[in-house]
């Protein structure tokens, strides 16, 4: 009954792995992208405003 | 209240930096409970032993694979025909997710096919139908990286989207109009419930789950997009002054 031990454990676990690694990566590309979006936009309308 | 209201860009950057906090929490805590109870709270099927568990994560991002490509169609659309900047921009927001749970449900599929199916993929008109529709998702985004110039960008790639609806529609309705290797829905109201009392809570959780993430990454995306083209149009008036 455990995941881990039986016979198809494998291919659960890669398909929850594969799930996690494609999430993760477009979580992490799609924050990243906007936390450089607001610091470029910021600094920009900051120097307009000198 | 006409709902335009929120395609003007100001007021959709205020709207959806309140929204966005209480989704993101959401979405997590949705996700934590329905992984917990799908992986270690719901029994092994009769037939497909511990592979049912592939469900969980496979027919959420499958229906989200169908859907997000359904939503950039309409917002092509809106924006073909409206000119809404704001609507282009949700449809190109939405590619790169829709693209990811699409490549998640092609992978998951693949993954369950071998040990239940023999093989890790046939050329089922409903995934040979998923894979063309993912094809599309790549060059929508190809198309937008491709082309300088936004709104001609815009145009194109809304035409692309466009012609690639007939994939969508396919992918979602092709285990009714041939006999596929695929089985047919996994939830249907119309013809009886196919899945099990002991997995349906769990799965309706996750479905729940995927689609608060899916909304949390769209307005995330689209708030980016909209700060971009704000730094451009700046960058063209520093030039132009």
């Amino acid at each position: 009954m455990s995941i881990l031990t039986d016979k198809y454990a494998v291919y659960v676990l890669a398909a929850y792995g594969a799930t996690a690694l494609i999430l993760g990566w477009l979580m992490w590309t799609t924050l990243a992208a906007n936390a450089k979006a607001r610091r470029d936009l910021a600094e920009m309308e900051k120097e307009r405003g000198r | 209240m006409s709902i335009w209201r929120y395609a003007n860009p100001a007021e959709f950057m205020r709207l959806t930096g309140r929204l966005l906090p209480p989704l993101w929490v959401a979405a997590g805590v949705l996700m934590a409970i329905g992984l917990g109870w799908a992986l270690f709270a719901t029994p092994d099927d009769y037939k497909q032993g511990s592979t049912v568990k592939i469900l969980f994560i496979h027919v959420p991002a499958a229906m989200l694979a169908i859907n997000t490509y359904a939503i950039m169609a309409v917002a092509s659309a809106v924006g073909i025909i409206r000119r809404h900047p704001v609507s282009f921009l949700v449809a190109k927001a939405a590619a790169p997710i829709g693209a990811a749970f699409t490549a998640i449900a092609l992978i998951t599929g693949a993954v369950w096919g071998q040990p239940m199916w023999g093989t890790w993929w046939v050329w089922d008109a409903r995934l040979t139908a998923v894979l063309i529709m993912f094809f599309f998702y790549l060059g929508y985004i190809a198309l937008w990286e491709t082309i300088d110039e936004p709104e001609k960008a815009a145009d194109l790639s809304g035409v692309l989207c466009l012609v690639g609806v007939i994939f969508a529609f396919l992918a979602r309705y092709a285990v009714n109009f041939w006999a596929t290797l695929h089985q047919g829905a996994s939830l249907s109201v119309a013809e009886g419930q196919r899945v099990d009392d002991a997995f349906r809570t769990p799965l309706y959780i996750m479905m729940v789950a995927f689609y608060l993430l899916f909304i949390a990454l769209l307005l995330v995306r689209a708030r980016t997009e909209i700060r971009l083209r704000r730094a451009r149009s700046l960058r063209l008036q520093g030039m132009a002054a």
